[in-house]
Formats: structure tokens, sequence, C-alpha cells
């Protein structure tokens, strides 16, 4: 199957630590991957790393079949229009409303939708994510869990074609996680976009997730279905797809 | 024997990273100007809301120029009548655009440095980038523009009220007629220039060093913290090293 996103033996220091050792890892195109792994472990840098954000010292990164060149501007651009992303700490803008915050992606980009386009994305992404009504409201205004809704409409408004979701469901109650998981399952099922979700939730990802990348020490030592995963003979990748609700 | 190369020495990191910041925020502004409503609000938060503090300054350091030329002078001459011309000509062409330029760095720099180093902590920066946002353009467009444009109309009104509250301390407190102390002899268009050149250049570096500050922020509120710290040392250096150079400078050329 077509790789939507792939990682090539990649290597980041930061402050003199190595924080990714040789990170290689595939995403089937139109597929839900699940990145678990124990915290501090790399999973948001690999997601960093994915979205172009993160430029590697040594690897290449391969998005939509093209290596990535983090030295050319018009390329990144291509590329990054082709990604949504929700941020571990969300990221909102807290200077904006909810209403822009969600459009911001497609108000951003020079090759910018035209208005009553963007009106209509908004407002149906803001439905999706059940905050009808919401778009007035100012960031600080919102809970918690309203917030990481309004961080998913954000990354899902625009057609990417390439979702990143890091720890959509942290800090919420179980009732939200589940909301959030499914509608996240519902974006990918309707768009066939590639989707990739960071989280220590196995339970709630098993529902969701057709593949699982374990990362640990800044690599990737898994990758496959649960199953898979659960009948490795690696005791790390046993030890921590083998539990429901692996919090670390 | 090998013959050892002389090498002009690299300049630091603390003088590159902002020079490059500052072409990229004007070749920015040359490619998208930031829009007339977030201009103003930078330009209200710049401008208005530094009015009284830039008057409560200027208007003390005036009473105690004044006060203190005054004491001094009549130490050795009886006559006070060139204490208000050298007062004014010192507000116009140092005091005013300098004292001015000291107020915005503490205050707007650190405001620059600690909403971009807030928003750099946060991942909001990436979060621009990841949507092709420009945020050297998005963030640091407006308020490099306000800065520039606003710190030499705050440099007209500080002088203005310095220059003032000269005046009534030495017409109150020690006598002088007012046609007397408001005397713009000493002052040229020269004087003018090298005041509206030292403010101009205060405008277009307080921002842009708050700005490297606030990007260059890690980790949480420490980050944040030192950003700010970063931003109020390093634009207030600034602010006495090109008062030092333009004086310098205009010295040197005769005027």
């Amino acid at each position: 199957m077509e790789a939507a996103a792939e990682l090539l033996d990649i290597r980041k220091e930061l402050s003199g630590t190595r924080v990714l050792d040789g990170a290689t890892l595939s995403l089937a195109a139109g597929r839900i991957h699940a990145l678990v792994g124990p915290g501090g472990s790399g999973k948001t840098l690999i997601l960093k790393t994915l979205c172009t954000l993160l430029p590697p010292d040594s690897g290449q990164v391969v998005l939509f079949g093209e290596p990535v060149d983090f030295l050319a501007p018009e390329g990144l651009r291509r590329t990054r229009a082709r990604i949504g992303v929700q941020f571990q700490n969300l990221a909102l803008f807290d200077f904006l409303s909810v209403r822009d915050n969600v459009a911001f992606p497609l108000e951003a980009d020079a090759s910018a939708a035209p208005p009553q386009d963007v009106e209509r994305r908004v407002l149906a992404i803001l439905d999706a994510v059940r905050l009808p009504g919401a778009a007035a409201l100012e960031i600080q205004s919102l809970s918690g869990g309203m917030q990481r809704r309004v961080a998913i409409a954000r990354a899902a408004v625009s057609d990417a074609d390439f979702l990143v979701f890091d720890d959509p469901s942290g800090g919420l109650d179980p009732v939200t996680t589940s909301r959030i998981f499914a509608l996240i399952s519902e974006i990918q099922a309707r768009r066939r976009c590639t989707v990739v979700i960071a989280s220590h939730d196995i339970d709630r990802l098993a529902r969701v997730c057709e593949d699982f990348h374990v990362v640990e020490g800044g690599r990737v030592i898994f990758s496959g279905t649960l199953a898979e995963g659960r009948n490795h003979a690696d005791p790390r990748v046993r030890t921590f797809l083998d539990v429901t609700d692996a919090r670390t | 024997m090998s013959r050892t190369a002389f090498r002009i020495p690299a300049p630091p990191e603390v003088v590159v990273a902002p020079a490059r910041l500052l072409g990229q925020v004007v070749r920015a502004l040359g490619h998208r100007f930031p829009p007339s409503d977030r201009l103003f609000t930078q330009m209200h938060n710049v401008g208005n809301n530094s009015a009284v503090f830039i008057s409560v300054t200027l208007g003390f350091l005036g009473l105690i120029l004044v006060y203190q030329g005054c004491v001094q002078t009549l130490k050795v001459l009886p006559d006070l009548s060139g204490v208000g011309a050298a007062f004014i000509f010192a507000m116009v062409r140092t005091f005013g655009p300098t004292i001015t330029g000291m107020m915005i760095a503490t205050r707007v720099g650190a405001g620059i440095a600690a909403e971009i180093g807030s928003m750099t902590v946060t991942d909001q920066i990436e979060a621009m980038k990841v949507a092709n946002s420009d945020p050297v353009s998005y963030i640091l467009g407006p308020r490099f523009v306000s800065c520039v444009v606003m710190t030499p109309i705050l440099w007209v009104f500080g002088t203005l009220v310095g220059v003032l509250f000269g005046y009534l301390m030495g017409h109150w407190r020690f006598g002088i007629a007012t046609q007397t102390f408001l005397d713009l002899g000493l002052v040229s268009y020269h004087d003018v220039v090298i005041g509206f050149l030292k403010a101009l250049s205060y405008g277009i570096v307080i921002p842009v060093l708050a700005a490297d500050a606030g990007f260059k922020a890690r980790g949480g509120s420490e980050g944040v913290g030192w950003a700010t710290t970063t931003a109020v040392v390093n634009a207030s250096f600034a602010v006495i090293v090109l008062d030092f150079v333009i004086s310098t400078l205009s010295f040197l050329l005769g005027y």
C-alpha cells in the first residue's frame, strides 16, 4: 500500500541530547495510525518531524511520495497546505475568537478559499465538533474539552490529506474522549485521508486505529496491527500494547 | 614561517540574528502590509498606552534637569537666562528621544517579547507555520510598523511635556521669564533632524530585538521571563549605543 508519510532513519539532537535516534516509520495512506509509547519517548517530536516543523539532523522525510526539502520554502508551503495538526498543548491563538482560530488555516494561506466558502466550512466543522454557536466566543472562555474540540476543528477545517492529532484526549473525561475519537474516525471515513494519533489511551485507540507504531527511546520499535503487537517478541512492545488504558 | 591572514571577526549572534529578523520583516512588509485593524490596535498599544508613562517620566526629568541646572548655575553665575535654551536643546537632541526610547524599550519591548515568547512556548508560532502563515509578517509586522511610526510621535510629545514641566520649574521656582526660558535660539534644524533620526532608529530596533528574544524563548514561563528580561536589556542597551553612535557621527559631520 502507498505511504502518505515516511520517516527514514531520522536523527535529531536538541540541546546536546539525542532525541530521535534513527526513527523509521511508514504511514500507509488512507488509514488511521496510532503512535504510542511511554512519555518522553519521542512521539511528539516524530509528529513534528512529520509535519515539517522539525528539520532532522540526518535522515529523510517523505510526504505524499516526495522527499521534503526543509530549505525550500515554496515546497514546504505546498506540503503544509495538505497537513492539518492538533498540537499536544492545543496552540490555540488566545487573541482570536473561536471562529478566527478555526478559519486561520483557510485565511492564512495565500491561496485562501473565498470568504463565503470559509464561513461555510467553519460553521460545518464547528457543527461537527458539537460547538455550534461558539464561533463568536473567546478562547479563554471555553472549558478544556471545548478548547480541545476547537483545536481538532482547526486541524480538520481544510481538506488536508494528512491529519495529525497529538494527544487529542489529554485531560478529558471518558465521555468527551469517546466523542473525540469517534469524531476523528468520522472525519477520516468521510475524507479517506491519512490520520495519525499519538495517545496513551490504548483502549480507545484500539477502537479506531488500524495500525499501531510503538516509539521507545527516539525510535520506532514496532509497526503493525494491535494483535501482532500483543504477540511481539519484544517485551517492551507487548508491555505497552497488552494493557488497557496504558497511561504513563 | 607562515603568515597569518588578517580576518575581520564575525559579528556576534546577538547582532546577526536581529539583523536577519529586520531583513525578514522589511521583506514581509513589502510583500504584504498588515491590515489596518491590526495596525491601529498595535499603534494604540504602542502610542496611546505609552503616552501617560512617557509624560510622567519626561515631566519629572524636565523638573529635575531644570532644578539642577538652575542650582548649579547659581553657584557660579547669578544669571539663569541661558538655562532654558540649553535645556530645550538637550531635550530635543538627546534626552527627549533617548528617554522616550528607553521607556518604549521597557514598556513596549517587554510586552512584545512576553507576547511572542508566550506564543513560542505554547506552539502557537508552529501552528502558524504549519498553516502557511509567516509569524514574522503576522506578529512582528504590525508591531514593527507601529513602533516605527509612534516612537517619533512620542518623542515630540514627550519632549513637549518635558519642556513644559521644565519651564514650570524654571518659571515658578527660579523666576525665569517665559520668553527667556522658551528660547529656541540654540535649537537648529539639524538638532531636530538628529532627534528625529534617533527616535526613528529606536523605533526600528526595539521591536526587532524584543521579537528576536520572544522567538528564542524555550520551555515554559521561565523561557518567557528570560525573553522579557533579554528584550529589555538588549533594547535599552541598543538605545544607549545608538544615541552614542548617532551623536558621535553628527559631531564628526559637524552637526
